[in-house]
């Protein structure tokens, strides 16, 4: 099988052409998405041509703290955002934010590439990939899972009050909201799988064959990255909906009301 | 049980702070009955979730049975200080679980449990066979007499009641506060009543004090309070309240 065909600046602005062609019906229809299209498709580029480059040079050094040090800027990051999407900015929430979604992730990929897939060394083509997706992953769903917590217990702060005065711990009072919305951060994981290959072929495998690699090994890849996300998605929406609900009590096991209507939107 | 509770601010933050209650100070003896009245938004509620600590006074201090509330291990003073909601709070579960929740959530349940649900029925006058019912599925009556029930079945020392009767029709009103005022005699239970109907506490008798704006503008027994206020305020509330009950 020949390796994949080399992408230049010309095939790049050809790239863009149909983007161009997007900019043009909404123009012509008045759709209003010029400015959207226009900066999602300028961070797009900027954005892939950094990281392209960056792991680019981080591959060509075959050093282990270079890969390390590449992943932990991605976990800051993915905490820091993590954290902005729980709405609260504050450094802590980022810092745990960061703690939980990188012990998650370094746990599956010690697991995938040295126990299941077996390279024995600090191989930045394996590592930055699926470091990259499972920590994408478990981002989304820790801050789905704890807005989806945060939410619900504003809404619902008359029954978890009940809870409350009948002598229920803030834990007993917020099981329920817990619960759902550790199953709602699940969900969309849940779903891809339910549809993949039938629906839609994934972004991973579609690259493996355009790598050139075998149909049949791009999808036993796939079902490896599949099985990470999964595991990463729910350990980092337990994690983060387990430990953050508490936020949302004080001491005296009372509802906070002040952070409620802070992070709870109109309801609380 | 005794309260004096300087402030309660509500902490939204330093630019929008609101005093809801100042300067309050109230005591109430073993199985005595304090009526809370005002108008709407005067503080009533958050008076009554202070003494089982569902909110927290800025300043001042309560005491429940000798011992001030910060004192108790919260979940104990919360038994023993049961709290009657206004309308609906019952959860979306049968009536059985809604009734042995207190004890499930403390992982101890009595011998005598079904006993104890029998008895509380009686109690507040409703049939066995609501106690599959789905607690969404009943009416407002139903609804009250098991928030009470659930509230009764721990044999609590205090009882805290926030508008038990709101939503109910006079007649039914009425049942209610006649078994309420049986049960408090029956088990020598403290209450602390919240209404808006100054007629309840007329009818049920006790103590009576009048909250406008965060303070007590009037207290003593409900006769003494209605007879003798010369508070201007007062006297405009209570007034108020004869129009608009009748």
């Amino acid at each position: 099988m020949r390796p994949v065909e080399p992408l230049g600046l010309v095939e790049i602005l050809l790239v863009l052409i149909p983007i161009a062609v997007v900019i043009a019906l909404s123009l012509a229809l008045r759709l209003g998405q010029v400015r959207r299209v226009s900066i999602a498709t300028a961070r797009a580029v900027v954005q892939l041509l950094a990281v392209g480059l960056i792991i680019g040079w981080v591959f060509e050094r075959h050093t282990w703290y270079w890969v390390v040090g590449l992943l932990l800027v991605m976990t800051s990051i993915a905490g820091f955002t993590a954290a902005g999407r729980m709405g609260g900015s504050r450094l802590r929430l980022s810092w745990l934010m960061s703690l939980i979604l990188g012990g998650v992730t370094a746990v599956a990929l010690i697991y995938y590439t040295q126990v299941v897939i077996g390279v024995r060394e600090w191989d930045s083509r394996y590592l930055i990939p699926l470091g990259g997706m499972l920590l994408g992953n478990a981002m989304t769903a820790a801050a789905l899972a704890v807005e989806r917590v945060t939410s619900d217990l504003a809404r619902e702060q008359k029954d978890v009050e009940v809870y409350l005065s009948l002598g229920a711990s803030p834990w007993q009072a917020a099981r329920p909201a817990v619960r759902r919305a550790i199953g709602a951060a699940l969900t969309p994981t849940i779903n891809a799988m339910l549809v993949v290959g039938v629906v839609k072929l994934p972004g991973m495998m579609t690259g493996q064959m355009l790598g050139g690699s075998a149909p049949l090994q791009a999808a036993l890849y796939q079902l490896l990255i599949l099985s990470g996300i999964l595991f990463c998605d729910s350990m980092a929406a337990t994690l983060s909906a387990g430990l953050l609900y508490r936020r949302l009590f004080t001491g005296a096991w009372q509802l906070d009301r002040a952070e409620l209507r802070r992070l709870g939107g109109p309801a609380g | 049980m005794r309260g004096v509770v300087r402030e309660v601010v509500d902490d939204t933050g330093a630019a929008s702070t609101v005093r809801l209650l100042d300067d309050v100070d109230l005591e109430v003896t073993r199985g005595g009955l304090l009526h809370v009245v005002g108008p709407s938004g005067a503080g009533k509620s958050t008076l009554v979730r202070l003494i089982n600590r569902m909110d927290e006074a800025t300043a001042g201090s309560i005491d429940v049975l000798g011992q001030p509330i910060s004192a108790w291990p919260v979940r104990e003073l919360r038994q023993r200080v049961a709290m009657a909601f206004q309308e609906s709070s019952l959860l979306g579960m049968s009536v059985r679980r809604n009734l042995r929740l207190r004890f499930d959530l403390c992982g101890d349940t009595p011998s005598d449990l079904d006993e104890r649900i029998g008895g509380v029925l009686d109690l507040v006058g409703l049939d066995d066979e609501v106690l599959e019912r789905d607690a969404s599925q009943l009416s407002v009556g139903q609804k009250q007499r098991v928030a009470l029930g659930r509230a009764l079945i721990g044999e609590p020392d205090v009882l805290l009641l926030d508008e038990p009767t709101s939503g109910l029709d006079p007649r039914l009103a009425e049942q209610l506060l006649d078994r309420l005022g049986e049960i408090r005699e029956s088990r020598e239970l403290t209450m602390v009543m919240v209404t808006h109907r100054l007629e309840e506490a007329r009818r049920m008798g006790g103590e009576l004090a009048v909250i406008i704006d965060g303070r007590i503008e009037a207290s003593g027994t409900v006769e003494a309070v209605i007879a003798q206020t010369a508070n201007a305020r007062v006297r405009q509330f209570l007034l108020g309240d004869e129009d608009a009950t009748g």
